[in-house]
């Protein structure tokens, strides 16, 4: 269905290739998954394939896609509009019109297609994907998960044979990812559609996929097996690197997969208990009493008490749109409460300005790149220096400790995700706030970038910062957090240890504690810590 | 083959749910605003404005363009302020009925004409509340229009060859609440940083990024719309689109003179109506050639029915009404100051208007509010228990 033919391509603004002679032939009612670092080149071959790449972006291509027969050498980008559906990482981007239904039939009004055929395919795909109660609602109003299903709906209504996804679930919280990956495997299944999906979080994706394409700056793009692929590669889900972990054969690409095994690893570790992150607290850092905060007539947090003390690093974890940015927003004094007391270090956060509010309270945005607003790194750093008033240096030491090899005067817009977030990181940490906050912070991570984040949050921890995290990454929240809260449409429905929350929640538990259950095991590094014992 | 039907959402009754045709309560809203034009009498003024608030309220959808009353509404407050404020710079002199004296400002003498202060009597007051209504009730019936009908509708119902421009309208629409958001994001990053996010240099920062994130949307807008097909046209002969060109050209040649010619420039004054003519039916065939020069279809677009038809027949009554008042009760004098006189045909007339209640049907709803969907669940909830 679709041909890479010793494609190779290079951005006019770098002087390396970023795909080199790739060979490629994706079957047709396939589901492909493609995998690699960021920055490794994955959003260019998704983007080959329909020719945004090169037409929107610029840049020398040599050899040739095509898909099903269609060059895009000889074709522009729109007229691929009927063979090959994109959706985008962030489908707000992309939305034309105002109106579900609207938006659905924008692609089939620019092909010309016959009212009453538009008319049909609409009510089709309203279905298809489970939207038809969606139909009069305006795009602004729709949740993370009605908002990709939507753009996915747009792009299937001009009858495409291909659908080509970019992170389609980085965004959403589980529950919504899985709705959108069912509604992608039942395309797969009932319509025969070829999906090409770049995704991140492969924990989300691997048990879908028929075929792996592994894109790496450093070697040969190739395509295989998932079972192949995860056997060797760096880039793994939790399930495999405990497959790994205990010497399973063959290795388990999923969770069913992998209790098959469990019996035998729990057996092993009977006599094991997993490490007990604690913390030993001195004094209550943030104090919450009785919160409430309304947006307009919308209840965004309701009667939400909390002590949070030194140390402790705390995963708020909900639905998107449960409230946890804007509990987040409200611990640093972005929102002032409706009404309830907050206390950071003694202090209110509104009362805190400038210099005071950087030194008692740093925030890292959903969007790291917010933050920073010099033209290079080293500008950067000098200009975090004098707003905190440290001493020259302290950011870029602490940016050289959190990553390796950037270059001082590389654009901030140019870093890798993971380099932005460590600077932003580095800025907020030259102040030296005893709280820092994180929202979203592993969207569009790889593995590499991740293992470095939790490393270093699990370091400033040590040295007894309090760290609070809004995430949907429930394998981040099973590596760092010592305390888990769950939130529910603004209200706190749990808060306890990680152990204790994360194993009993069936849409917040980590794969490893799904294989293990009943047994109480989080994560794959408590494992091998525990059979490293055993020896 | 069986045909397939051609109108697609037929109301089984006046009151189905669905949106009125756009065109429809712009033409309600214009004539209301012709209406408005015509008079000066505060009651027939605010009756006007009246009816349309009334009309927004009933027949709003829930999407967000129709909040844009409350914008206009500030606005008309303003200009009537505004207008009244102006007679303390420039007092008039005529008028008998002295409301107060304001110590007077003497000015340099190159601001011979401009008096500050002085007396202010009520004639003039009255008069620039007049004026300041009449402006300001114009701005509502637009506002009304603004909230009734969805700017997106609109859209389809244009002519084929202005799509670009449409499109561009609505791509800008949905760009300024982007920016706003935009706006404020790069604001708290500066607070988290610890900068003033006040004054000049904080606005500068602000600036850059804003801009910045406009042009990658805008990028990316772009791509996605051409990836869906955006810009694919059926093959045209050169002549023809040729022929198109020298159409369109001279069919603006022909309405610019025919204007011109209207205005008096000419001696001859049918020469004007003459081009004015040929001039339109010119652009007429342009559009219609360039129409069919693009292959696009519309999706349900908005019907003329009945519903539409009674709406702007209700704004009628009171234009024609008016057509018959006297002078003396549309624009009642200053000078000597009188209560106004009401004549009550017209007045009823005028109130004739709001029956586009319960002419036109309910608007669907768009977005579902939280508390609706709590009741959903627990409704579901109560049934499985």
């Amino acid at each position: 269905m679709i041909k890479f033919e010793n494609v190779t391509f290079k951005y006019s603004d770098t002087n390396f290739a970023i795909l080199e002679n790739v060979n490629l032939t994706i079957p047709a009612g396939e589901l492909v998954l493609v995998v690699g670092k960021t920055g490794s080149g994955k959003s260019t071959l998704l983007g080959l394939i329909n020719g945004l790449v090169p037409n929107f972006t610029g840049g020398d291509l040599t050899g040739d896609v095509s898909v099903d027969g269609r060059s895009i050498r000889e074709f522009p980008p729109r007229d691929f509009a009927d063979l090959v559906g994109v959706v985008r990482q962030d489908p707000r981007a992309s939305f034309v019109t105002d109106l579900v239904e609207d938006e659905l039939a924008y692609g089939m009004e620019q092909l010309g297609i016959a009212p009453s055929t538009m008319r049909r395919r609409v009510e089709e795909v309203l279905d298809l994907l489970g939207l038809a109660e969606l139909r009069n609602r305006s795009l602004a109003t729709l949740s993370g998960g009605q908002r990709q299903r939507v753009a996915i709906a747009s792009v299937l209504t001009t009858n495409p044979k291909v659908l080509v996804l970019d992170e389609p679930t980085s965004a959403l919280d589980p529950s919504a990812a899985e709705e959108v990956l069912a509604a992608i495997q039942r395309l797969v299944h009932d319509l025969g559609l070829t999906v090409v999906l770049a995704e991140h979080r492969l924990e989300r994706v691997v048990q879908y996929a028929d075929r792996v394409i592994v894109v790496d700056r450093e070697a040969e793009v190739y395509a295989d097996r998932p079972a192949q692929v995860f056997a060797s590669s760096l880039l793994a889900p939790p399930v495999v690197e405990l497959g790994r972990t205990a010497g399973w054969s063959p290795l388990p690409l999923t969770v069913r997969d992998a209790r098959k095994f469990a019996d035998e690893l729990r057996t092993r570790l009977e006599k094991s208990k997993p490490r007990i992150r604690v913390n030993v607290a001195t004094k209550t850092l943030v104090s919450v009493e009785n919160l409430n905060f309304n947006y307009g007539n919308l209840r965004a947090l309701r009667h939400i008490d909390l002590d949070i003390s030194d140390g402790e690093i705390v995963a708020l974890m909900g639905r998107n749109g449960s409230g946890k940015s804007t509990l987040l927003s409200q611990l640093v004094g972005l929102l002032e409460p409706t009404s309830g007391k907050i206390l950071v270090n003694g202090k209110n956060p509104l009362t805190l300005k400038g210099k005071s509010l950087i030194e008692s309270v740093g925030l890292v945005p959903q969007e790291p790149t917010d933050l920073l607003i010099a033209d290079s790194v080293i500008n950067e750093c000098i200009a975090s220096d004098s707003d905190s008033g440290a001493v020259p240096g302290t950011t870029f030491n602490i940016f050289e400790q959190l990553t390796t090899d950037v270059s001082e005067d590389a654009h901030p817009r140019d870093l890798s995700e993971g380099e932005k977030l460590s600077l932003a990181l580095a800025v907020v940490l030259a102040a030296k706030p005893p709280l820092i906050l994180l929202d979203e912070p592993t969207r569009g991570l790889d593995y590499a970038a991740k293992r470095q984040l939790v490393s270093s949050l699990q370091k400033l921890g040590k040295k007894n910062h309090t760290i609070i995290l809004a995430t949907h990454d429930v394998e981040l929240a099973a590596e760092v957090a010592t305390r888990v809260i769950l939130l529910a449409d603004g209200e706190i429905v749990t808060d306890g240890p990680v152990n204790e929350v994360l194993s009993s929640s069936p849409m917040f538990s980590p794969q490893v504690s799904k294989v293990m259950s009943p047994a109480n095991w989080l994560t794959v590094s408590d494992v091998a810590f525990a059979l490293e014992d055993l020896r | 083959m069986p045909s397939a039907p051609r109108r697609w959402h037929k109301p089984l009754s006046l009151t189905e749910q669905r949106l009125l045709h756009s065109g429809a309560w712009w033409l309600w809203a214009i004539l209301l605003a012709a209406m408005a034009a015509g008079t000066k009498n505060p009651i027939f003024l605010l009756s006007i404005i009246f009816v349309v608030l009334l009309v927004v309220r009933f027949r709003k959808s829930d999407a967000p363009w129709s909040k844009s009353i409350k914008g206009y509404l500030f606005a008309a407050g303003f200009v009537i302020i505004f207008r009244i404020l102006l007679v303390i710079i420039t007092p008039d002199i005529f008028g008998d009925t002295l409301l107060f004296t304001l110590p007077e400002i003497d000015l340099p003498s190159f601001f011979a004409g401009v008096k500050l202060g002085g007396e202010i009597k009520a004639n003039t007051v009255f008069f620039a509340f007049q004026e300041g209504l009449r402006l300001a009730t114009i701005l509502v019936c637009i506002g009304g229009a603004q909230s009734l009908a969805s700017p997106t509708r609109m859209l389809k119902s244009i002519p084929a060859a202005l799509y670009e421009v449409g499109l561009s309208i609505m791509v800008a629409l949905t760009f300024a609440p982007q920016l706003a958001f935009d706006a404020k994001r790069v604001r708290d990053a500066q607070y988290l940083r610890g900068r003033k996010t006040t004054g000049i240099p904080a606005l500068a920062r602000t600036f850059v990024p804003v801009l910045e994130g406009a042009m990658e949307r805008a990028l990316l807008l772009a791509s996605a719309m051409d990836s869906r097909g955006y810009g694919r046209r059926i093959h045209q002969s050169a002549f023809k689109r040729k022929l198109t060109n020298i159409f369109m050209l001279g069919g603006l040649l022909g309405i610019l003179l025919g204007l011109a010619g209207l205005l008096g420039v000419f001696s001859q004054s049918n020469i004007g109506l003459l081009t004015m003519i040929i001039g339109i039916t010119l652009s007429f065939f342009a559009l219609r050639f360039a129409g069919q020069n693009a292959s696009r279809t519309k999706y349900r677009p908005d019907q003329w029915h009945i519903p539409e038809v009674l709406v702007i027949t209700t704004a009628l009554f009171g234009l024609v009404a008016m057509r018959f008042t006297e002078n003396i009760v549309l624009n009642p004098l200053a000078s000597p100051l009188s209560f106004p006189q009401i004549n009550f045909i017209t007045l009823s007339s005028i109130w004739v208007s709001v029956l586009a209640i319960t002419f036109s049907p309910k608007p669907p709803l768009t977005s579902r509010p939280a508390t609706d969907l709590f009741k959903a669940s627990n409704q579901i909830n109560r049934q499985a228990a």
